[in-house]
């Protein structure tokens, strides 16, 4: 039986960036079952149709519109996301507000999620039914 | 990590890209210093730091990383920094890029430049190339060099990464000292002029040394360097010579200078 396949949104203005993630998730065998969506800034991310069928949100810590997790994680907690959110940083501080009812998983520095293995059990902690908010 | 194939496209990316970023740190750090507010110089190196940091770590360059990203996070921590650190903080991020690209960004390809390698290259204004392996002679040619107003100036302490640079920054001058750890000046200068790196043969070459009797100044200048300048130097010296070979605008010493009477020697 075929793995389910896991939509992804990244949420980072570097393309190259995204395309490191991609590339990293093609290494790790999810090329075929992953599908990944970039959105350069928050707002686009947000007012992107079909937002709420992501299965894993990457989130970098640093935006056009945004600067710092905890604005950005305010923001989707009023948009009452449901998926799991990765905070992507090499240096996230340790303060970081969690009290908005979201899955935060993280931060994660960046060079963790060069690891195949890592993104995979992301990947299939993003397919726990466990992990997913009814909104 | 970083000798995956399918990564290898995207390291070369950010490889070719690093003079540019090399150039903008040391853009914004001159921009910072005159400027009257430095909100946007703040803003933009904030994004650009966090841009390369990011990439680096992520494609194998591992040390640049997370060299960029305490800088990024020193930013950070002052708030609002004032113009001579936000300088100093894009100048001291422009020196890693720099040493990434003599230390690290050659391992991606062979020596003898495959044409994709050639590309890797600096294609607006001048660059030059300072080897010394002396740690207070090399910085001070290199920082003459950048007040001089070239877009890249490199450092590399051996003939063997000067030759790595020169496939990847194409100078339009090197500046060399004779004496080095393996291979000499004098080898640098016989392997650029003879079409080791190709199109750089006629590359103004400037030899420093301390020997300064006539016979190496013979064979220096007859091997094909330009200029001949023995140490301990002075920086007029070195931008009067600059500037004579590259016919670029630079105070050059007058012949009554000091200096000149020094160090050069008539043949």
């Amino acid at each position: 039986m075929a793995n389910p396949t896991v939509s992804a949104a990244v949420v980072d203005d570097d393309p190259i960036q995204v395309e490191i993630l991609r590339g990293i998730a093609e290494i790790a065998g999810l090329g075929d079952t992953m599908d990944l969506t970039a959105f350069r800034s928050l707002g686009d991310f947000l007012s992107g149709a079909g937002r709420s069928t992501f299965d894993l949100v990457f989130l970098d810590r640093r935006l056009p519109d945004s600067e710092g997790f905890n604005a950005a994680l305010a923001t989707l907690s009023q948009a009452r996301l449901a998926c799991p959110v990765v905070l992507m940083s090499a240096h996230a501080g340790k303060d970081i507000a969690r009290p908005y009812g979201l899955t935060i998983i993280g931060p994660v520095d960046k060079l963790e999620l060069t690891q195949p293995e890592y993104l995979k059990r992301l990947f299939e902690q993003a397919k726990n039914p466990a992990n997913q908010r009814n909104g | 990590m970083g000798d995956n194939t399918l990564l290898l496209p995207l390291q070369q990316r950010m490889v070719k890209q690093l003079p540019e970023d090399s150039r903008f740190f040391a853009r914004l750090a001159r921009s910072a210093l005159i400027a009257d507010d430095i909100s946007r110089e703040h803003r933009e190196l904030a994004d650009h730091l966090h841009r390369i940091a990011g990439r680096s770590s992520q494609l194998g360059y591992v040390q640049l990383g997370q060299k960029l990203s305490r800088l990024e996070r020193q930013l950070e921590v002052k708030g609002r920094p004032s113009a001579k650190l936000l300088a100093a903080i894009a100048n001291t991020a422009r020196d890693a890029i720099d040493e990434t690209l003599i230390n690290d960004a050659p391992k991606l390809a062979p020596m003898k430049a495959p044409d994709r390698y050639k590309k890797i290259t600096a294609t607006t204004g001048k660059t030059a190339l300072v080897v010394e392996d002396d740690i207070e002679l090399g910085p001070l040619a290199r920082s003459t060099l950048a007040d001089m107003g070239f877009d890249a100036v490199r450092l590399a302490a051996s003939a063997e990464q000067a030759l790595s640079e020169c496939y990847v920054l194409r100078p339009n001058l090197i500046v060399c000292d004779w004496r080095l750890r393996q291979a000499s000046g004098l080898d640098l200068l016989k392997t650029i002029r003879n079409g080791g790196v190709a199109g750089l043969d006629a590359t103004p070459f400037i030899m420093l040394t301390s020997q300064n009797d006539k016979k190496s100044v013979q064979v220096a200048l007859r091997t094909g360097a330009d200029d001949f300048i023995v140490k301990p130097f002075s920086i007029a010296r070195l931008r009067g010579a600059v500037a004579r070979l590259l016919e670029i605008e630079a105070p050059v010493p007058a012949r009554s200078d000091k200096d000149e009477d020094d160090d050069t020697l008539e043949l």
